[in-house]
């Protein structure tokens, strides 16, 4: 393992971890419901 | 609407989550994975990363969105479900694929599971302790499954556990899917997390062997040999269709446990959640246990022969050597096997869900009266399967239903729900009670990318390798009529799907009611 295969591993897992970590706080606070339960698509041509 | 009062649903979020993720979690996360990374090493990524953002991620959220929507009409199968999104008659014929593949996958997929519970109980009373080869343990294996020179394959042991694993199935679908599949995800996803975390942890800490070290077998997954492996299609082709498998996208087994949620109930982060635990155990579990070990152990050269031979050759031929000779390695490899058995029915349990809810749903055949009707059915349909083994039933079903016709299923399902009920409503119906805002450049690859891309991907089928699987290129005389078997059981399954389809909807109330038929008309 060179040091660009230890930091690109490290990265992807530390991205992976964090995924989790978002996901499952949120859900086990559910916090920041959006209270539009309906949202809307962006318009043709709006900046993304 | 009767249908819909009947329907329990899920208990918990939580169970819901651990379901999906089940769902997703498989065989292929600990055996396939590693497999098609190890080859091209740490370029493997790129496409693999691509493929699950433009591809994976969207067509989970959008199958959990088709499936959330479906049930909403009392449709817990994909015909009913593609016939909400688009009325027109053959809509709900192309959803027979969201039945059809994943039943046909599980009349194999039950069979592969039993080998890792026969395994874990050789494993705990040392069956197989003196056999210290991987040539060895490939006999043990073969020995096992009862291949030699007779003209079945089959072994009283494996046979047995084969039973135990379908009837656990069985009665596990047959139950409500909060009692069941959910009481059963409950416990076993965090049990194989630990599992998989105790191995990985295990694998870790492995003391070098002969100059060897961990490092080594990590560089067979992580480290950049060589960028150039990117120009080459095969090693899209294969993070492509690993994103596929892994997700459970494609399959249709999605869309029925989506059909459990309640119309306003959150799809976009659970769906997230669902691939995130997936990319956990695919990506950091996955990779740090077979490879990393066999490197230690064996050496690059010999894990790549290995490798080589087949999915099952690191986690049955290879692994069962390498605990011989680690410390605690009976109690290791008990480990190994337990969880791979865990991740194989977290999936199972649910692959005949959308059989049994098309039943349930379209047919009117009571749950437990469906679920024997199966049962009967697959059991019979297993036979030929584990007893013509060695002569390729297993690989001519996977190619067909697991492989190309997820594919396919895949870009059916994205183009309907893109383009035919259009995404402006689809992204409207996705968002109904999100606890997550989509970013809204997703909005774009699901419209524009994710169809392109798997579009493409049947194409590159079709170019690549779909006449010479139609023609039988390079198979064995004596191997011909036992494809040929196989093909005629999905032949047999789709065409009682088809019948099943005409008519459910020439005699069920709820497609001749006024409010139901044109609500949703695109």
């Amino acid at each position: 393992m060179t040091l660009f295969s230890w930091i690109y591993m490290l990265a992807v897992w530390a991205a992976i971890v964090a995924l989790n970590v978002f996901c499952f706080a949120r859900i086990f606070t559910k916090r920041n419901r959006p209270p539009n339960h309906g949202e809307q698509p962006p318009a043709d041509g709006e900046e993304t | 609407m009767s249908e819909l009062a009947r329907r329990t649903g899920w208990a918990t979020r939580f169970g819901l989550i651990m379901a999906m993720s089940g769902n997703a979690v498989g065989l292929g996360n600990f055996l396939r994975f590693p497999g098609k990374a190890a080859p091209y090493g740490g370029a493997f990524m790129i496409p693999y990363f691509l493929a699950l953002v433009l591809l994976g991620v969207p067509l989970m959220w959008i199958e959990w969105t088709i499936g959330r929507h479906g049930g909403a009409h009392g449709h817990g199968s994909a015909p009913g479900m593609f016939h909400r999104l688009w009325r027109r008659p053959i809509s709900k014929y192309l959803g027979i694929f969201g039945i059809l593949l994943p039943a046909m996958v599980g009349i194999y997929y039950i069979y592969i599971e039993s080998w890792s519970l026969g395994y874990a109980w050789q494993t705990a009373v040392g069956s197989y302790w003196d056999q210290t080869s991987v040539k060895a343990m490939r006999g043990v294996f073969h020995n096992y499954l009862g291949i030699g020179e007779g003209p079945l394959s089959f072994s009283g042991q494996a046979y047995g556990f084969f039973l135990v694993a379908f009837l656990l199935n069985i009665a596990i679908m047959s139950l409500s899917i909060s009692k069941g599949i959910e009481f059963v995800a409950k416990y076993a996803m965090p049990a194989l997390l630990v599992l998989g975390v105790v191995l990985a942890a295990r694998v870790l800490t492995l003391p070098p062997v002969e100059g060897r070290t961990i490092a080594d077998g990590l560089a067979q997954i992580w480290h950049v040999k060589d960028w150039s492996v990117l120009a080459k299609p095969d090693v899209w082709l294969a993070a492509t269709g690993q994103i596929f498998f892994t997700l459970s996208v494609g399959l249709g087994m999605v869309h029925s446990y989506a059909s459990y949620l309640h119309k306003r109930e959150d799809v976009t982060l659970s769906g997230l959640a669902a691939c995130g635990t997936n990319e956990f155990v695919e990506v950091i579990l996955g990779s740090t246990i077979a490879i990393p070990a066999a490197v230690v152990f064996f050496g690059v050269t010999h894990t790549q022969e290995i490798v080589a031979g087949g999915t099952f050759s690191i986690g049955f031929h290879a692994l069962p050597v390498i605990f011989q000779q680690m410390p605690a390695g009976q109690f290791f490899g008990t480990l190994w096997f337990l969880l791979l058995f865990l991740a194989g029915l977290t999936s199972s349990m649910a692959m005949f869900t959308p059989l049994l809810l098309f039943l349930e749903d379209e047919l009117r055949i009571p749950r437990k009266k469906a679920a024997l009707c199966i049962g009967a059915g697959v059991f019979l349909m297993m036979q030929p399967v584990v007893l013509f083994m060695h002569h390729g039933m297993v690989d001519e079903l996977d190619y067909w239903m697991g492989d190309f016709g997820l594919v396919l299923f895949g870009a059916i399902e994205v183009t309907i729900f893109a383009w035919i009920f259009g995404l402006d409503r689809g992204w409207k119906e996705m968002h109904l009670g999100a606890d997550l805002q989509v970013p809204r450049i997703f909005y774009y690859i699901m419209k524009y990318v994710t169809p392109v891309y798997a579009l493409t991907l049947v194409a590159w089928y079709v170019r690549r390798s779909l006449w010479a699987k139609v023609s039988m290129e390079g198979v064995a005389g004596a191997d011909v009529p036992y494809l040929w078997l196989a093909r005629l059981m999905i032949l047999g399954v789709a065409a009682f799907l088809v019948w099943g389809v005409w008519y459910a909807w020439r005699t069920h109330p709820k497609f001749f009611e006024g409010a139901d038929a044109t609500e949703d008309a695109p």
